[in-house]
């Protein structure tokens, strides 16, 4: 019995100790490809430029069909929901808030992270895996080319753009495309409505917006590009590491943006005196 | 821009490498190349592969005093090992290619990365190599779209054009017509007696031609290295 309850504390122990390393390492993996690229002094802006470029493209614009539709729903169901509860809610006039809080704060960097995670981010840790196997990793060390300033860099940099960037976009599909799509089940005037979502903006709300997205696209390709760079020399490796990047990441997206939310709330708290 | 620092020897004591199943490489061995050597590397089969990667400092599973001139590579990080590795290729048995870019796109690859030729400077030395070795028309062409003798060729080219000192080749005519293997024995032949290559060291299976480079046959075992007797020698 004494014997089973150890063992179980052990394995809990070992998956934390896991956790923690898994954590570090990509931590300083971030650290090592910025360092690595501001050290390198053959690695040009074109270099670079031409990466990241085609980073957003892929990760940022080939997503706009997919956030665009994810957004109107989300914007329909909010002004939906607002509209029914409104008197609850406190009125017409908290529709804006309530968009803001909603969408802006918490479900747009969300939603945006999980779909860069299911379309990026498991493209990037399958093709650095697939790299990795086909020893095009060990090609650019033998050029001497640093990979992480070639390979990991340009991703993250192109990585956060592009979550930045589609998260933007998710607010104003949501916000505009949201009310356009219930336009016929509820009367309320356009101007008068962007204007609400207007006034509820605050400097908190940027704050947030830019903290989430900025550092859950970080997450994604750090975590991603991480995976991708541990197979060590078997093709069958890379769907492993492409499942256990997809799962790394939204845990740390999910903790990070409860992490944030939590804060943010608190410092509310206490700003109020409740606390 | 970085400037290439000259390797007049590499040399390791008491090292031990362990290749990526975890199989003992080398244990306890010590070696020593200078500048004018060429050595055949001759053992068990992945075992030479995994050893030439270490003279190219690609395994990082190695330990002991491993050295670049006097320069001790355990102390070294990789921007400070980037003036040697200028003057250090490698060509790898097989892959190594980058699947996104062309055969000549790979090729210029490290030229253009490290900004020591003009582009039409660069571009004219890969075309130059592309058509001695008949690949012309492979040029535009990915890696995957093209037959293995191109990729194995694109791979030794590439590190032709990098102008090293130290050459290290694993199996480089594996895949390759007499013909074209013996054209490539003559050109590093040209610049080994030139003095361009300085250390060339390559590891063959069953190819023969070699005999014009002179080489010495050191073989891997798990008592260590051994130069074998010039007279035992079969290139």
């Amino acid at each position: 019995m004494l014997t089973a309850v150890l063992g179980q504390f052990d394995h809990w122990g070992h998956r934390l100790l896991t956790t923690v390393r898994n954590f570090f390492d990509t931590l300083l993996m971030g650290y090592l490809c910025i360092r690595a690229t501001i050290n390198d002094p053959s690695q040009g802006f074109r270099t670079i430029f031409s990466v990241v470029s085609a980073q957003v493209y892929f990760t940022g614009w080939q997503a706009l069909p997919i956030i665009s539709t994810l957004a109107t729903g989300a914007g329909a169901a909010m002004i939906l929901q607002a509209g029914s509860q409104i008197n609850l809610l406190g009125g017409v006039e908290s529709i804006g808030a309530f968009m803001m809080v909603i969408v802006v704060r918490e479900l747009s960097p969300l939603l945006t992270a999980l779909i860069v995670v299911a379309r990026s981010g498991t493209a990037v840790a399958s093709e650095i895996g697939s790299m990795k196997v086909q020893r095009e990793v060990d090609a650019l060390d033998a050029m001497g080319i640093n990979p992480l300033s070639y390979i990991v860099f340009p991703r993250l940099m192109g990585g956060v753009i592009s979550v930045v960037c589609l998260a933007f976009y998710f607010n104003l599909i949501a916000i505009v495309g949201g009310y356009v799509a219930t336009i016929f089940f509820h009367q309320l005037d356009f101007y008068y409505y962007i204007g609400l979502i207007v006034d509820s903006v605050s400097p908190e709300d940027i704050f947030l917006f830019l903290t989430k997205n900025i550092f859950s696209g970080a997450i994604i390709f750090l975590v991603c590009c991480r995976q991708g760079l541990s197979v060590q020399c078997s093709s069958h490796e890379v769907p492993q590491v492409t499942t256990k990047a997809v799962f790394m990441s939204i845990k740390y997206i999910v903790g990070f943006h409860l992490l944030v939310t939590g804060l943010f709330y608190l410092n509310q708290l206490i700003r109020l005196g409740v606390l | 821009m970085l400037v290439r620092k000259d390797i007049q020897k590499i040399h390791g004591k008491e090292m031990s490498l362990n290749a990526l199943d975890g199989s003992n490489v080398l244990s306890n061995s010590s070696f020593y190349f200078e500048a004018g050597d060429v050595y055949r590397i001759e053992g068990k089969q992945g075992d030479c592969s995994e050893f030439l990667k270490m003279i190219s400092v690609l395994n990082t599973k190695w330990n002991g005093a491993f050295y670049f001139n006097d320069d001790d590579l355990n102390e070294m990080s990789f921007e400070e090992f980037q003036s040697y590795r200028l003057n250090l290729a490698y060509s790898f048995d097989h892959g190594g290619l980058l699947n996104n870019k062309s055969i000549l796109e790979n090729i210029l690859l490290p030229l253009q990365y490290h900004n020591e030729l003009s582009l039409e400077e660069s571009q004219a030395l890969c075309l130059e190599y592309l058509e001695k070795f008949d690949l012309i028309e492979f040029k535009d062409l990915r890696p995957a779209m093209t037959p293995g003798y191109v990729r194995k060729l694109a791979c030794v080219i590439r590190s032709l054009t990098q102008r090293p000192q130290v050459l290290v080749m694993d199996g480089p005519t594996t895949a390759i017509d007499r013909e074209k293997s013996q054209l490539l024995v003559d050109i590093i032949n040209e610049k080994r007696l030139s003095g361009e290559i300085k250390i060339l060291l390559f590891s063959t299976t069953y190819e023969t031609g070699f005999e014009k480079w002179e080489p010495k046959t050191l073989k891997l075992s798990s008592q260590g290295i051994e130069l074998v007797n010039q007279e035992d020698q079969a290139v």
